[in-house]
């Protein structure tokens, strides 16, 4: 394979990982986390990475996102090789062309529910499309807490309100870790509902790493990892196929 | 506009943890506002005075000097004034006259002295149309024995219109009969800052006070429409060889640099202090934002992840910085110019001043707070604010994360190259000026520790601290001259600090782990109980003296919290809270240090100036025990100032007393000789002070350990040198060289010996008959006597309060004990003040000590909550919050004072040895200042130990 991108890059893939490589330590107490991972994730498509822990699923969407750096390998997002990016660029790809979802701490506390939207935008300096960012408020429910700071919203509503960030912006790929990780499953339910949404109605692109097989069947495609190796895909999963699978993953 | 808005929610969000560093930039500031405005209006003052006292002619007619006190000078023939009346042009010639130590003597027998300004005799004008001293009762001197004095000076003495009274003069005392008063400068409010005046009629000031050889100088006023430049070229030509004419602008100039001399003074040594406040806080500032940004590591990684860049995070932080020094330069400005009107009453009050004069502020003023206030907060967070630029996104997602104190990668050559450089930017320093050496002594010690860092990160703490030790030593054993040498302690100082604040960190474990056990506890306990004595003592003073000590509750008080603090403490030691207050002091050592770092600083300064002032204290304790050999003193007040003398009378009059075998008087001034040195062809002049006595007598008196001598060269023109004058001019007994004076002559000087102690005498010393020819005054600086056998000390005593005492109130008469005793309490009143200054250093940091106690509190909110549920209650927590601070501040306080140690010691080698030969240390007053950092300690603790007490436990545990 050679570094450039490969010619099945088209405008249907969103993110590409080529020989993705993350190896933590050295020598005897060397860790590989990522060991050359190739894995493709589409435009426009609802992609799941799901895996046992220690799987190295967190570590490839981090490094997908341009959060950690990759010892080995590439990393492309559209036609961007992010191994090449130093850091500012990669910190203005991050606020211009990404959205993310964490499992906590998303927020930032000092800042009210709407300024917490914009944030992204307001780095870069861009006003906002005010249609837009009613459509997006409205769409997570959030029209009567904007002015609420994240200690007067419950965790399902300040989970809403990172929703609404990762999508007021727009992004080419939301990328979201265990974004229900620390819900209860009907709030949980809802935040996926959104994230559907926004995938068939907007043709947003939206990776998501978890490991509840519930929550992964919302997705087009999961994309299972185990011991940092792509090991299985799954188109259009249900969770019981998703329970099986996992279940052999250890074979 | 993010950056604003984010950086001002967060400001707001945060502002009562901002709110102690807000207090100790505000004190900083403060305190530099009022000494600027109270040195400028001192100066305005002094300028107004300098045109008021100099007002009313166009020239003046005086005698040449070369150089030295103009008081010293020839006087004015008395021919001249009519010579120079009669001059076409001329409206009117005055002569003046203007003597110091001319006090009048109460009704009650005390002298009418002040407590700084002069007392000052002069003639009253006759010639001139514009006057000066304006008639306010009665009426001016008009004859011998007749005087007036100034509204104020009358007032405050009850001298009545009307009565007799004695008058000190250089010629003796005499009685006066008071004619009248005047105001100076204006007729309807004497201008007078703090001065007392009498005024007498012409000759018979001329008679009292210039000992009837002429007039200090002639004022000219002219004739309307003269010319200035003609009449001006047509004195000088009348005048006798050795009298010059100059203008009033000259005259007033002079006058005006003299009071800015004393100013500057004044100024440079308040601004130090206002300068160590500011280090202090800047210590605080930096702390502080080193902590609240810890605290937000993980708030910065979102940023960082969301695709906020790293400059913006680091503008976010240094705007943050931005306002609270803004806030800190308004508010400090403020206060500053309160404090300067405190002063001002405050030194009304104590008579040391007068009490209407004006503060202006002018802009400099401002510039100076708004330099100082944002320029310290602003740079003081720059290292925090680049620190939070390099948290990685990824802190966003992980639970625990950390401050990366310190990620700089091994590069050995480019650190190398930094240890060079540095070596060679310190050199240059030492090599050069002390502005130089200033700038580039901390320069290159800053380069050769970020050379360090990058070859070996371990042995680079060490670093700092070596480099710091270094310029110490250096100092302490070359002769840089004196200027070069201080500021090279001075860096020597800054860089240590710097260098034991990198260090502390690894000392902070293993003496929380010492400090934290029983022992402390119980010390803690036994000063509690001190405390709690002292609380009764107070209140029984406070309340057997009513009403004037109702103020004594207020320590009262302070002790009273301080003896509760303390014993509610004391049981932490004996249990598990104490233990876990040790731990947590030694579980972050960088936090412990950097809580301790600023009261570390506070304690060094002190004790180094303790340690200075008790060897200061020793050392002419000392030096008075050897040197003299008299048995009494007679002083004027002032402390040994030089402008301070009393009139010869008091000597001869003492010579003639049975109890008395031997007078010796002495003279003293600060520019009395111009001696040429050439060195490889080049000659240079300097001047030089000196004393006089009668040379014969001078052995029976003073102790000079003589190295050489040969008396049979004693005579008037014989002179004593110290060795190192000697040395340094290579001369010897026997050696014969021209000393020049102000009124132009030169001299040939015999050398007829050479001594090695120059504590009371200084370094050169010639005959009383020589310095009478060339000084034209006529007063001794002290006397020494001996008395005759067969006397007791009362009776002698006695003798020499009815001979001078009661004629001359104003003198000290002690015997050489008192006068050690004396001197001693002078020096204690210094330290005094000094420590009260440095004290305010401390409190700033004290200030730190809370701010960073609270926000550690703040930082394990999760932590306290879980002990809380699982059992600890309210109180324990209290108790191991307090405990804390108790060993936290007694760590900065054994660090404060083990460095206060080794810089006062250093100290002390490098101040001259005619300042300081002995090293004292005072180990009991250090010992009481560890314990009041104990003490300090305690109260710091005190409110957040409260909060922390306080926290609601469910929510403490989910907290974030």
């Amino acid at each position: 394979m050679t570094d450039a991108p490969p010619a099945t890059v088209s405008s249907t893939v969103a993110a590409l990982a080529q020989k993705a490589r993350k190896v933590y330590g050295e020598g005897d107490n060397q860790v590989v986390a990522l060991d050359d991972v190739d894995v493709a994730f589409h435009t426009g498509k609802f992609t799941a990475i799901m895996g046992p822990s220690g799987s190295g699923k967190s570590t490839l969407m981090h490094c997908m996102a341009g959060l950690d750096e990759l010892s080995g390998g590439n990393v492309f997002i559209g036609t961007d090789d992010l191994t090449a990016l130093s850091d500012k660029e990669l910190t203005l790809l991050r606020r211009d062309r990404l959205g993310f979802i964490f499992q906590a701490f998303n927020l930032v506390p000092t800042l009210s529910a709407i300024e917490n939207i914009t944030l992204p935008m307001d780095l870069a300096g861009i006003t906002p499309d005010p249609a837009w960012l009613d459509q997006v408020v409205t769409a997570v429910g959030l029209a009567d807490r904007l002015t609420h700071r994240p200690n007067e919203l419950s965790g399902g509503q300040q989970q809403r309100v990172a929703v609404a960030r990762a999508m007021a912006s727009r992004p080419d790929i939301i990328f979201a870790d265990e974004p229900t990780g620390n819900l209860d499953s009907r709030t949980g339910s809802e935040i996926l509902e959104f994230m559907r949404q926004a995938v068939d109605t907007l043709g947003q692109t939206i990776v998501m790493v978890t490991h509840d097989a519930n929550a992964a069947a919302f997705a087009d495609r999961v994309v299972f990892l185990a011991d940092g190796a792509v090991v299985n895909r799954m188109d259009n999963p249900t969770a019981d196929d998703i329970f099986d699978c996992l279940r052999h993953l250890g074979d | 506009m993010t950056l604003l808005k984010l950086t001002f929610k967060n400001f707001l969000a945060n502002k009562w943890r901002f709110l102690l560093t807000l207090i100790a930039v505000t004190l900083g500031v403060t305190f530099t506002i009022a000494v600027f405005v109270f040195t400028d209006s001192m100066r305005a003052t002094f300028d107004d005075l300098s045109g008021d006292i100099q007002s009313g002619f166009d020239l003046a007619v005086r005698s040449e000097i070369q150089f030295g006190d103009r008081i010293e000078s020839a006087p004015v023939p008395v021919d001249v004034q009519a010579q120079i009346a009669g001059i076409p042009g001329v409206a009117a010639a005055q002569p003046r006259i203007f003597e110091l130590n001319v006090i009048a003597i109460q009704a009650n027998g005390e002298a009418a002295t002040t407590n700084g300004p002069p007392n000052i005799g002069l003639n009253w004008e006759t010639e001139t149309a514009d006057r000066v001293l304006f008639v306010a009762e009665g009426r001016p001197p008009e004859a011998p024995g007749e005087i007036s004095m100034d509204i104020a000076a009358a007032e405050e003495g009850d001298f009545i219109v009307g009565d007799s009274y004695n008058v000190l003069t250089p010629h003796g005392t005499a009685e006066f009969e008071l004619v009248g008063t005047f105001s100076f400068a204006d007729p309807e409010e004497t201008a007078l800052v703090g001065a007392k005046l009498i005024a007498f009629e012409t000759q018979d000031a001329v008679a009292l006070l210039n000992n009837g050889e002429g007039y200090d100088d002639i004022v000219v006023e002219l004739a309307d429409g003269a010319d200035l430049d003609l009449v001006t070229e047509k004195i000088a030509q009348a005048l006798p060889d050795g009298l010059e004419v100059v203008t009033q602008e000259v005259i007033v100039d002079e006058q005006t640099a003299e009071f800015d001399e004393v100013i500057a003074i004044f100024q440079t040594v308040l601004l130090t202090f206002a300068f160590i406040i500011l280090i202090v806080s800047a210590f605080i500032i930096y702390n502080t934002f080193t902590i609240l940004i810890g605290q937000r590591i993980r708030e910065f990684g979102l940023l960082r992840a969301l695709g906020a860049s790293g400059g913006q995070i680091t503008r976010s932080v240094i705007l943050e910085a931005f306002i609270v020094g803004i806030i800190a330069t308004v508010l400090g400005i403020i206060f500053g110019y309160a404090l300067a009107i405190f002063l001002r009453w405050l030194l009304a009050a104590l008579e040391f001043g007068p009490e209407g004069f004006g503060l202006p502020l002018n802009p400099a003023t401002f510039l100076y707070g708004i330099f100082v206030g944002i320029g310290i907060t602003v740079v003081s967070a720059v290292s925090p604010a680049i620190k939070a630029r390099k948290v990685s996104p990824m802190a966003a997602l992980r639970d625990d994360v950390r401050l990366q104190t310190d990620n700089t990668k091994h590069r050995p050559k480019l650190g190398a190259g930094l240890v060079v450089l540095g070596l060679l930017v310190a050199a240059v320093g030492i090599a050069g000026e002390w502005q130089g050496l200033l700038v580039l002594a901390p320069v290159g010690a800053g380069l050769i520790s970020a050379g360090a860092k990058r070859i070996d990160r371990n042995l680079s703490r060490f670093v700092l601290l070596a480099v710091g030790i270094i310029y110490l030593l250096l100092s302490a054993t070359v002769d840089f001259g004196t200027g070069r040498t201080l500021v090279l302690l001075g860096a020597g100082a800054v860089v240590t600090f710097l260098g034991v604040n990198k260090v502390s960190p690894m000392l902070a474990r293993p003496v929380a782990s010492l400090v934290g056990r029983v022992p402390t506890s119980l010390v803690v306990g036994i000063l509690g109980i001190g405390a709690g004595l002292l609380t009764v003592i107070s209140i029984k003073g406070a309340l057997t003296s009513l009403p004037g000590s109702l103020p004594l509750l207020i320590p009262a008080a302070f002790c009273a919290m301080a003896a509760w603090l303390a014993l509610d403490t004391v049981p932490a030691g004996f249990r598990v809270t104490g233990r876990l207050a040790r731990e947590n002091a030694s579980r972050n050592p960088y936090r412990t240090a950097s809580t301790a770092a600023a009261l570390m600083i506070g304690l060094a300064l002190v004790t180094s100036a303790s340690i200075v002032g008790s060897s200061l204290k020793a050392s002419f304790s000392d030096v008075l025990q050897d040197a003299v050999v008299a048995d009494w003193f007679i002083t004027p007040p002032g402390n040994g100032d030089p402008s301070q003398s009393f009139s010869s009378e008091v000597a001869i009059t003492m010579g003639t007393l049975p109890e008395i075998e031997e007078v010796a008087a002495f003279r003293y001034s600060t520019e009395a000789f111009s001696i040429t040195k050439t060195v490889d062809g080049e000659t240079s002049e300097d001047t030089f002070d000196g004393r006089a006595t009668d040379l014969t007598a001078t052995d029976r008196h003073m102790f000079l350990g003589y190295l050489d001598r040969d008396d049979s060269l004693i005579g008037p023109n014989a002179i004593l040198l110290h060795e190192d004058f000697a040395e340094d001019r290579h001369l010897e007994v026997g050696s014969t060289f021209p000393v020049g004076f102000n009124d132009g002559s030169v001299e040939q000087l015999t050398v007829a010996g050479v001594y090695s102690d120059n504590a009371l005498l200084g370094d050169r010393v010639v005959d009383l008959d020589l310095w009478n020819r060339k000084f034209t005054s006529t007063t001794d600086q002290f006397v020494s006597a001996i008395a005759a056998d067969g006397f007791s000390e009362e009776e002698v005593r006695a003798a020499l309060q009815s001979a001078i005492g009661l004629s001359y109130p104003q003198l000290n008469i002690e015997t050489v004990d008192e006068y050690r005793d004396s001197i001693a309490s002078t020096i204690d009143d210094l330290l005094l003040i000094i420590n009260v200054l440095l004290g305010l250093a401390v409190v700033i940091a004290l200030v730190g000590v809370t701010n960073t106690l609270a926000l550690s509190v703040f930082e394990r909110t999760r932590e306290l909550g879980l002990v809380r549920a699982v059992g600890m209650t309210a109180q324990q927590v209290r108790r191991m919050v307090r405990f804390e601070g108790v060993i936290v501040s007694i760590f900065g306080g054994l660090l404060g004072v083990g460095l206060g140690l080794v810089l006062g010691v250093i100290a002390v080698q490098v101040i001259p040895d005619s300042f300081v030969s002995q090293l004292d240390i005072p180990y009991g007053q250090l010992l009481i200042y560890i314990f009041l950092a104990a003490m300090a300690g305690l109260f710091a603790a005190a409110l957040p130990a409260r909060r922390a007490s306080k926290l609601n436990v469910l929510d403490a545990i989910s907290h974030q």
